[in-house]
């Protein structure tokens, strides 16, 4: 590959060699599901205003998750593939609670890209499943990839997310080190066009400095913390 | 002496006199170094980290022609299309021709520093087509027709009075002094141009070179909706945004939030690898990454390079005294502060040098820098290379001969007892109040007590020393 830009770089360039220093440790060194990770998500959830519900079984979770969505009058939901893959049951539950629930297809087959994008965003709520969360910094780590529809957590006021507690890392770079070794990170990149790192409802200090919650993302995020393993 | 120019002077004094901005900047500079300090105090090896975090930079930059390569062959195997931006101009050329040949309208954009660099809204608006600014901040100094006055606050100068004004005017909001109530007709306002925009614009904050992936921070996830929503998204990047590999990246954000506002993340931090795949319900069609050089490249392999290492929190604006006092105007630049008096003059056709003075060289800046970049070795540079351009022939030829003496003692001795009897001549009372010609302008606000007698040398002979 050459461009004039690149040309000078490379010309211009010392190659000098730079030691790397000591490797700093972990912002947070616990076993992955571990009670210390999770008391620390816990804290950092509610420093970052994520609520959150710990729920024994899946079908406790369930049923939280559509008593929240009653007590706010949310009648539409999107929820991606992804998630419904992960959580068998969850939409019935979710439809048989009188919700309607959008996702499936890809956004270009439903017709004109911005009429599938205008219904998407006349969802109340969007529930998606994540790929982990991190304790340190009280974050959900959520993907596109083969139906991870990135809208989910982004169009609707509110985000619903599901983590399991062996999901539940001390850090990211706790996730990246696994990931790294089990050759996943790689396999993530390939097949999923996003991953997003989501710490908290979306928030501006713009004006005066005031934090206003929900300027253009999600103005509250729930987190339902499942205990049992699958 | 001619530095700083009358202009600069200009803004300088209306910065100082601008007491809302003086408060406004006060309240908000120290609430952000009480949140930073309070980020790193719970980050373990904090020092360690911004040690890891330099060295990540400054090998990148070292082997930048390598990572660089890397990176734009990793975005186009994900399906991207990388063009090369050799000035300003080369890159608002691609995007506007883009624009032109996908008949986009209206354009959907996220902060991106390195857009107002070159100048890219003014291109696309003189082409007639809408840019939006999609981050609050920037939303609103775009409705005032400003630009911003800080990197991470851009509307920090501004009251709310001043907002909910704007935003009646042009969004026809109701009157109203609540915040929240401006933020949720600006919601509304801009979840129209999100849906409608055929095209977003966002920054970069990192670009990681082993897999092409775009790295981009935001709160307020209008940087999500601008790189999901719109058919087409391109990335603009500095060429010296890259960084080698996830864990180094992982690295940098574990000190970027922390260092621009105190967060231990940010809300959003998006990591963006190629368009949307096969089996994607959603983002992108394409995606575009427009790499800007635009004056970069000439400066690596010199003094200057570490300037490079930047990673644009904004820390140092936030510690230096002369940004607290004069704000982030004055400067004139679209990179303010400490870094921006630096960076500044390396872009583009390089004027702005002069912005080296705006400094006392106190150190706070490097002191805060998260990738400890040298600033007031940087700045002090600038000033030797400025030096010889802007200061008067007289004064250049009196530090000549003033280098000449003070390396002869005799001579320099010689010129001390003159000086002496000089400035007791001119005394009055024990005090010098006033000095002839261009000792004049320093006299005006100082008063100097004469030498007393004796001077050191005469002492120091009259105990039998030596020459001293």
């Amino acid at each position: 590959m050459t461009h004039p830009v690149l040309e000078r770089v490379r010309r211009q360039v010392t190659r000098r060699p730079v030691p790397s220093g000591p490797v700093p440790r972990w912002p947070l060194d616990a076993p992955r599901g571990s009670a210390a990770a999770l008391e620390r998500l816990q804290a950092a959830w509610a420093a970052v205003g994520v609520a959150f519900v710990h729920c024994p079984t899946e079908a406790t979770a369930f049923r939280e998750i559509v008593a929240r969505l009653r007590e706010r009058k949310v009648r539409h939901v999107l929820m991606d593939a992804r998630t419904d893959r992960a959580y068998p049951g969850l939409r019935e539950a979710l439809e048989d609670a009188g919700l309607t629930v959008m996702s499936g297809g890809l956004l270009r087959e439903e017709g004109p890209r911005y009429l599938g994008l205008g219904r998407w965003a006349t969802a109340e709520a969007g529930i998606t499943e994540v790929v982990a969360a991190f304790a340190d910094t009280g974050t959900l780590w959520v993907a596109g990839g083969a139906g991870g529809m990135r809208c989910a957590s982004l169009l609707p006021p509110l985000h619903v997310a599901l983590v399991r507690r062996a999901q539940v890392y001390p850090c990211l770079a706790a996730w990246l080190a696994e990931a790294r070794a089990s050759g996943a990170l790689m396999e993530w990149v390939e097949e999923s066009s996003a991953l997003i790192a989501i710490t908290g409802p979306s928030r501006t200090s713009d004006i005066e400095k005031t934090l206003t919650l929900g300027v253009h993302g999600p103005r509250e995020v729930i987190a339902f913390l499942i205990e049992e393993a699958v | 002496m001619s530095v700083p120019s009358p202009a600069f002077r200009a803004r300088i004094r209306q910065g100082l006199s601008d007491a809302v901005l003086q408060e406004a900047l006060q309240r908000a500079t120290r609430s952000f170094q009480i949140s930073r300090e309070k980020a790193f105090a719970d980050l373990p090896d904090a020092e360690a980290v911004r040690d890891r975090a330099r060295a990540i930079r400054a090998h990148t930059i070292a082997h930048l022609d390598r990572y660089l390569e890397q990176f734009a062959r990793e975005v186009e195997r994900h399906g991207g299309k990388v063009f090369w931006a050799a000035t300003a101009q080369e890159a608002c050329d691609y995007i506007l021709g883009l624009a032109r040949a996908r008949g986009i309208s209206l354009v959907a954009k996220s902060k991106s520093m390195v857009s107002e660099e070159i100048g890219l809204n003014a291109a696309l608006e003189a082409a007639g087509i809408r840019v939006v600014e999609t981050d609050l901040g920037e939303f609103i100094i775009q409705l005032a027709g400003e630009r911003p006055s800080h990197i991470i606050t851009p509307a920090i100068h501004k009251r709310r009075e001043d907002v909910s004004q704007l935003f009646q005017k042009h969004l026809g909001m109701p009157p109203t002094d609540e915040i929240p109530a401006m933020t949720a007709a600006a919601r509304q306002a801009l979840r129209q141009v999100f849906l409608d925009a055929r095209m977003g614009i966002s920054g970069v904050n990192f670009g990681i070179a082993e897999t092409g992936t775009l790295v981009l921070v935001t709160n307020e996830g209008n940087g999500r909706m601008v790189t999901t929503l719109p058919p087409i998204h391109v990335a603009l990047m500095g060429i010296e945004r890259v960084v080698p590999t996830w864990e180094d990246a992982e690295i940098l954000l574990r000190v970027l939030a922390r260092s621009a506002t105190g967060q231990a993340l940010t809300a959003y931090t998006s990591f963006l690898t190629g368009p949307r795949r096969p089996k994607e319900p959603d983002g992108p069609e394409e995606l575009h990454v427009v790499l800007v050089d635009n004056g970069r490249s000439r400066w690596l392999g010199t003094p200057l390079e570490e300037a490079l290492y930047c990673i644009r929190c904004g820390a140092c604006l936030n510690a230096c005294p002369v940004y607290q006092a004069i704000g982030g105007h004055a400067y004139g630049s679209v990179y303010p502060g400490p870094i921006g008096s630096i960076v500044t003059p390396m872009l583009g056709e390089g004027a702005g040098a002069e912005l080296a003075y705006a400094s006392s060289l106190c150190g706070a800046c490097q002191e805060i820098c998260p990738v400890r970049i040298a600033i007031p070795d940087l700045l002090i540079r600038w000033r030797q290379m400025e030096a010889g351009r802007l200061l008067p022939a007289w004064e250049r030829a009196a530090l000549w001969a003033y280098a000449r003496i003070a390396r002869h003692p005799a001579a320099w001795a010689r010129l001390g007892r003159w000086a002496m009897a000089l400035l007791r001549r001119l005394g009055r009372g024990g005090w010098l109040r006033w000095g002839p010609g261009p000792l004049r302008a320093w006299t005006a606000i100082r008063d100097l007590p004469v030498p007393q007698r004796p001077a050191f040398r005469e002492w120091w002979a009259s105990r039998g020393g030596g020459v001293p």
